[in-house]
C-alpha cells in the first residue's frame, strides 16, 4: 500500500539512529575508487552503478532535505537502492565508509513510507 | 592587512583548526562504542603476512596503483612542504623562538611541483573519467582548488613573479581557510580515516579495531 504522503517525523526519527552515516556522507571525498569494487558497476560501467553515487543520492538526498522528502523523491531513488545493488557488501571505501550500510537504511526509509522494490519487473537495472 | 593576517587572524585559525580537530573527534568516538572483546592483534603480527599480499589484498593498490601513487604523493607533498619550508620555519622562530627544521629552498620548490602537478591529475581524474565525474559535487572542486591555493601562491610569491605584496596576502589567508577547514568542513576526512581505518573493527580496519559503531 502506497501512503499518498510521506511522514517527514518518521522519516527524522530513522535519520537520527544513524548520525554516522551522516558523518559518513560528510567525509566522502567523491574519489569514485569504491566503482571498481562493485561488480555491477564492472558489468554495466554505469556512472550511476557507482557505490558512492547511489548512497549520496539515496541516504544522502534524504540527509540533505532533513526528512522532508516527497514521494516522488522516493520513488525515484528506488532504481538505484533496489535495481542497481544486490547488497552483497563488497563495495569498499579507502576512507573506511559503510557504503551498503547507508543503501540498506534508505532501503528501510522507503519501506518505512510504502514505497517497495518494484518485484514485477522482468529486467533488473 | 598582513599584520592582521599574521597576528589576530592566525589565532582565530588556529583556534578554529584545534577545536575543529577536538569536535571531530568527540563526535567520532561519541558515535563509537567500545566492542568490549579484544582487538586482533596488527595484520602484520599474524602469522603469514607478507608485504606482497598486503599490496595484492588493498584494492586501491592492486586495482588502481597510479591513484594510489598520486594520493600518497599528493597528501605526502601537502603536510611535509609547509612544516619544512624556510620561510615558516623562520616565521616560527621569530615568533616563538622554535623551528623544525627546513629542506632546501629547491627541494621545498620540487615538492611544490610535485604537488601541483598531481593536484592537477587528481582534477583531470575527476573531470575526465564519468563515474568520478558522476560523484563530484561543486565542493569536491572547491576544496581541491582551496588545498592547491596556498602552493601556487607561495610559489608565486617565492619567485616574485607577480606582485609580491597583493600575492603573499593571499597565500597566508588560503593558507588560514585551509586550515580552518581541515577542522569543520570535507577536509577533515583526515581525522576520519585514521579513526575508521585504526579504531573500529570492521573488515576496513587495519589492526583489527577496538571500538564499534553505535546504535541508540
Amino acid at each position: 500500500m502506497v501512503h499518498p504522503v510521506t511522514d517527514p517525523a518518521v522519516i527524522k526519527k530513522m535519520l537520527k539512529q544513524k548520525k554516522r552515516m551522516k558523518v559518513f556522507l560528510s567525509m566522502c571525498a567523491s574519489c569514485g575508487t569504491c566503482a571498481d569494487s562493485c561488480f555491477y558497476f564492472r558489468k554495466h560501467k554505469d556512472p550511476k552503478s557507482t557505490p558512492a553515487y547511489k548512497a549520496l543520492n539515496s541516504l544522502g538526498r534524504i540527509f540533505k532535505k532533513k526528512g522532508k522528502v516527497s514521494l516522488s523523491d522516493l520513488e525515484n531513488m528506488k532504481e538505484l537502492i533496489w535495481g542497481k545493488c544486490v547488497l552483497c557488501r563488497r563495495c569498499s571505501c579507502p576512507l573506511g565508509i559503510d557504503i551498503s550500510a547507508m543503501i540498506a537504511w534508505a532501503r528501510a526509509i522507503c519501506r518505512s513510507q510504502g514505497v517497495y522494490e518494484q518485484y514485477d519487473k522482468s529486467v533488473k537495472g | 592587512m598582513y599584520e592582521f593576517l599574521l597576528g589576530p587572524m592566525m589565532w582565530i585559525t588556529l583556534f578554529l583548526l584545534v577545536s575543529g580537530l577536538l569536535f571531530r573527534s568527540v563526535q567520532l568516538f561519541r558515535i563509537t562504542r567500545k566492542t568490549g572483546s579484544p582487538a586482533v592483534p596488527a595484520s602484520f603480527n599474524r602469522p603469514g603476512w607478507s608485504l606482497r599480499r598486503f599490496i595484492s589484498n588493498n584494492f586501491v593498490l592492486s586495482k588502481d596503483p597510479l591513484l594510489a601513487l598520486f594520493t600518497i604523493v599528493f597528501h605526502s607533498c601537502l603536510i611535509i612542504t609547509p612544516l619544512f619550508l624556510t620561510a615558516h620555519s623562520v616565521l616560527l622562530f621569530q615568533s616563538w623562538q622554535f623551528s623544525p627544521g627546513s629542506f632546501p629552498e629547491w627541494i621545498s620548490n620540487i615538492f611544490t611541483v610535485i604537488f601541483l602537478v598531481s593536484a592537477g591529475l587528481l582534477l583531470l581524474r575527476r573531470l575526465i573519467i564519468p563515474h568520478v565525474r558522476a560523484v563530484s559535487r561543486l565542493s569536491d572542486f572547491l576544496f581541491l582548488g582551496l588545498s592547491a591555493a596556498p602552493f601556487v601562491t607561495g610559489f608565486l610569491a617565492f619567485h616574485q613573479l607577480i606582485h609580491y605584496e597583493t600575492i603573499i596576502i593571499l597565500h597566508i589567508a588560503s593558507g588560514q581557510l585551509l586550515l580552518i577547514a581541515i577542522g569543520w568542513l570535507k577536509p577533515g576526512h583526515i581525522i576520519f580515516f585514521f579513526f575508521a581505518r585504526f579504531f573500529i573493527k570492521s573488515e576496513f580496519s587495519f589492526f583489527g579495531g577496538s571500538r564499534k559503531w553505535y546504535t541508540p
